[in-house]
């Protein structure tokens, strides 16, 4: 039976979420959820990123010799990647600050080669954007959450767009939190819980 | 001989894809660059502008002191410009901007020297190649700085027992501390009181 469009993009949030579910592309989702400001960014240009080589991969992919393919997912994707890195650098420099290395590592990020291998080499143009919106926003809104968690309880607030969205007075944060170690313990728990709850639904 | 042919294709097909993602970069970059230039130039402009300030005048104006600059680079590789803080005819002091190396490439700093050889005010302008929390700190951590301002260029700037270096970050303190003594030799020996 073929799988819908609609699925194709919904099955990346959830049941194939990249992170919790694949368990690809975590380094950088562990080091950029300490702000929650940084997790957007981040998301969006992994997101751009993926959308945009699983387009490419997909048109090319019956003139690609399978013996180069990867070579030739590689500069695809190191060159979105480098698109990507010398705009933030022109036009949202907080950003491109703020992530500093991580942007330039999205090339290596497994999630989005994974991606071009697994799926867009294999299925047309439509579905391998439904394929790369909906991985995109899986891993987006992982780390999106991760970071509400590990700001709000690092840090006692939430500072984004030299916005504070919240502060919580009275509270002591605990700084782990925000450290590398707080990130496996947010990113741990988060996992236990939705595989509990998907075990619930069988 | 086909496989000859055929690894050739397999190269010519790698090597066009090459040549079109290096195309789309250099259209890319053709078009981000002289914004972000632009930018820097700017921000360049207004760190002279806070540099200015240390003198607590009004209407200083900076005027390149190429001669300087000449002489002092045969001596200080890092040097990159040497201005005279003037206000009408009168030189108010000098403002050396040089980069030693730290930890990951040069700290480029600005140092303001008066015309009686105080150092007034240091400011360090590049610490790209320094890692984030550690090496930054020495601009994060004001304390570090300071303990420059009021020295004069004859006053040894010694590691560890002038200045104290940030603890963790010794490489990039050093490199700022070369910038200053390189800025205060720079004074002594080329752009130091004319008269």
């Amino acid at each position: 039976m073929k799988r819908s469009i609609w699925r194709d993009f919904t099955i990346g949030i959830i049941e194939e979420n990249p992170l919790f579910t694949l368990v690809i592309g975590l380094c950088s989702a562990l080091a950029v959820s300490s702000k929650v400001e940084n997790a957007i960014f981040m998301g969006v240009a992994a997101s751009f990123v993926m959308v945009a080589s699983n387009i490419l991969v997909s048109v090319i992919r019956k003139m690609v010799p399978n013996q180069i393919r990867i070579p030739i997912f590689i500069v695809v994707i190191a060159s979105f990647v480098t698109i990507v890195d010398l705009t933030m650098k022109a036009f949202f420099l907080a950003g491109y600050e703020a992530l500093g290395v991580w942007i330039p590592l999205i090339v290596v990020n497994c999630m989005i080669l994974g991606r071009a291998e697994a799926f867009a080499y294999k299925h047309g143009v439509i579905r391998s954007i439904a394929d790369g919106l909906g991985k995109g926003l899986g891993y987006t809104l992982v780390i999106f959450i991760m970071a509400i968690i590990r700001e709000l309880g690092g840090t006692g607030q939430i500072v984004a767009f030299e916005n504070t969205i919240i502060s919580l007075r009275g509270f002591q944060p605990p700084q782990i939190l925000q450290s590398f170690p707080g990130a496996f313990f947010t990113f741990g728990i988060l996992m236990g819980l939705l595989q509990k709850l998907q075990r619930k639904g069988e | 001989m086909k496989k000859v042919f055929y690894f050739l294709r397999l190269s010519l097909t790698l090597m066009l894809v090459c040549g079109i993602a290096a195309g789309t970069l250099a259209a890319t970059y053709s078009v981000t660059q002289p914004i972000v230039e632009k930018r820097e130039k700017e921000e360049l402009v207004k760190k002279y502008e806070d540099l200015l300030k240390l003198f607590q005048t009004e209407g200083a104006e900076l005027v390149e002191n190429l001669e300087a600059l000449e002489k002092g680079r045969e001596v200080i590789e890092g040097l990159e410009a040497v201005f005279n803080v003037n206000k009408g005819d009168e030189r108010l002091g000098v403002a050396i901007m040089t980069g030693a190396n730290g930890y990951g490439g040069p700290v480029k700093a600005t140092i303001a020297i008066d015309d009686d050889g105080v150092i007034v005010g240091v400011n360090v302008l590049d610490i790209s190649g320094e890692t984030k929390g550690v090496g930054s700190k020495v601009v994060e951590e004001p304390g570090f700085i300071e303990q420059f301002i009021g020295k004069t260029v004859n006053d040894p700037i010694q590691i560890n027992t002038d200045i104290d270096a940030i603890s963790g970050a010794t490489i990039s303190s050093r490199a700022v501390i070369q910038d200053v003594s390189d800025a205060a030799k720079v004074y002594r020996e080329f752009a130091g009181d004319v008269e």
